[in-house]
């Protein structure tokens, strides 16, 4: 049985950084490896298997962490923006709400201020 | 010169599931072999159940079945990749990933390969059977009537005489018991580790497939027993009465925006109430032509009794279609409402007996003219009081 833990195993030949994508490089060739044909050869080979996989599944992972990251402190930032902006254009828009609204109140307060001494005139004429 | 033996990976995950993995695996070394070479391999996810793990290897030695226990829980999407790396390291021209709570047929190689064969398009064959999500083939009781190895194969063999290699078009894949080719699988890839402890996972797989230009096909012709849930539940990852994990569902929901269009086009489409149509007809059939049929002239035999037997329900009054019913299945005897329609249904196959259960119509017609068919008459009390 030629099929143990080590020979398909990555190599240290493995790029620290590299493209990652849920094919992973397979072989080519159509040509099986050797069959296990016991249960120790058979869990053997699986328990390589699954170490060479565990390490790609890490390092897919830790690429999207890495990806997720990176897309979260760019929204974050667009956020923090975008909040600024509603809020300048809150302020400007109260403003302009208040501006508009001032010649009505001053006349409001004119006609009161003028109800006031009319009533208080009244008063003294009777 | 003849052609080396293809072979296949049937892979079956695990996670606890005693009171049904004997079961399983007797059902799995039943398959036939005849065309293919066929390696079976149980991947235990740790299950934590205790002992549960000595006695599964101990069971799989006896069966001469490979099996692995994972150091640690992997979670569905990764023990699942497991199967098909191995499928892939070992050269297997097809690989079954199978859940453990399922009866296979005899036919399952024979008729799921036939199917992937069929067209070089097809990336993957789901099997069909009363619990494989919105595909089902309905059943009143699936699992008081189907567990059955005998009653697999006669359903399977009957569904296969009638559907062949046919391959459905479906929106995805279950994994339950879906075959994928080599050629498919090192295109691919494998199942998509973020979603996690499982569920969506051959969703995603699937409609990656697509994009690559495969068809993604379900078998009518290969019924499974599948119990479902056997594994989910044990393992928490589904509350009693949920089917899917919703954060999984919303990956699927921004990666593919018109699955779920696809989804909804396809239920309002007619093919699956033909299947079911087809498919039980093709079963009921099949069964009576076997061990012959009954009618039954009124409301009896109640829904439920008989269920080993086939039974066609007519009306008294000569109102509404016949119904035939046969281990769970049902379905409606479409071209008239007499006994006459009954015996075209069965393709000209007369009753073994007509019992006359209720007076009426339809019973007055039949002790008028019972023909050669042997008619036993129940109504033995006045017609009114």
């Amino acid at each position: 049985m030629s099929g143990g833990p080590s020979s398909g195993a990555p190599t240290d030949t493995t790029p620290p950084i590299r493209e990652v994508t849920m094919t992973d490089p397979v072989e080519t060739t159509t040509a099986p490896a050797a069959s296990p044909t016991t249960q120790a050869s058979f869990t053997e080979r699986v328990d390589g298997l699954s170490l060479e996989q565990a390490l790609i599944d890490f390092e897919v992972a830790n690429a999207r962490v890495v990806d997720l990251t990176h897309r979260l402190t760019d929204l974050n930032r667009e956020l923090l923006e975008l909040r600024s902006e509603h809020e300048r254009l809150r302020i400007a828009h109260n403003s302009s709400l208040a501006r508009r609204a001032a010649p009505k109140l001053a006349v409001e307060a004119g006609a009161h201020q003028a109800l006031r001494v009319a009533r208080a005139v009244k008063r003294r004429l009777r | 010169m003849t052609a080396p033996r293809r072979r296949v990976l049937l892979g079956i995950t695990a996670y606890n599931g005693r009171e049904f993995f004997e079961r399983t695996l007797e059902s799995a070394k039943q398959i036939d072999t005849t065309s293919f070479d066929l390696e079976i391999a149980v991947f235990d996810d740790a299950s934590p159940e205790p002992g549960f793990a000595e006695w599964l290897a101990e069971r799989c030695a006896a069966h001469g079945i490979f099996y692995y226990r994972t150091p640690r829980n992997l979670g569905i999407v990764r023990n699942v990749n497991l199967v098909l790396l191995y499928a892939r390291d070992q050269g297997h021209d097809f690989a079954i990933i199978s859940n453990s709570d399922v009866v296979y047929p005899a036919n399952l190689l024979d008729g799921l390969v036939a199917v992937a064969d069929s067209d070089e398009t097809i990336g993957s064959v789901t099997a069909w059977s009363s619990n494989v999500s919105v595909y089902s083939l309905p059943n009143s009781r699936p699992d008081e009537l189907l567990t059955e190895q005998s009653v697999v194969n006669e359903v399977s063999t009957a569904l296969n005489a009638h559907f062949g290699t046919a391959a459905v078009d479906i929106p995805a894949g279950i994994s339950f018991c879906l075959l994928v080719p080599r050629r498919v699988l090192l295109e691919v890839g494998l199942m998509d580790p973020v979603f996690g402890r499982g569920y969506c996972e051959e969703t995603d797989w699937t409609l990656r497939s697509k994009a690559c230009g495969y068809r993604i096909a379900l078998a009518p012709g290969v019924f499974t027993f599948h119990a479902g849930q056997g594994s989910t539940l044990a393992a928490g990852l589904l509350g009693h009465g949920e089917t899917t994990v919703p954060a999984n569902e919303a990956i699927i929901g921004m990666r593919y925006p018109l699955f779920r269009g696809q989804v909804e086009a396809f239920l309002n489409s007619s093919t699956l109430d033909e299947l079911h149509l087809w498919g039980a007809s093709a079963i009921i059939v099949a069964a009576a032509r076997e061990r012959g049929y009954r009618v039954d002239v009124g409301s009896l035999p109640r829904e439920g009794a008989f269920d080993d037997q086939v039974r066609v329900t007519l009306n008294a009054h000569g109102t509404g279609a016949p119904v035939a019913r046969y281990r769970g299945f049902e379905v409606p005897v479409i071209g008239g409402q007499g006994l006459a329609a009954v015996v075209s249904f069965f393709a000209g196959q007369e009753p073994a007996e007509v019992l006359l259960h209720e007076s009426g119509q339809t019973r007055d017609l039949l002790l008028r003219s019972r023909g050669g068919v042997r008619v036993v008459d129940h109504v033995a009390y006045p017609e009114r009081v």
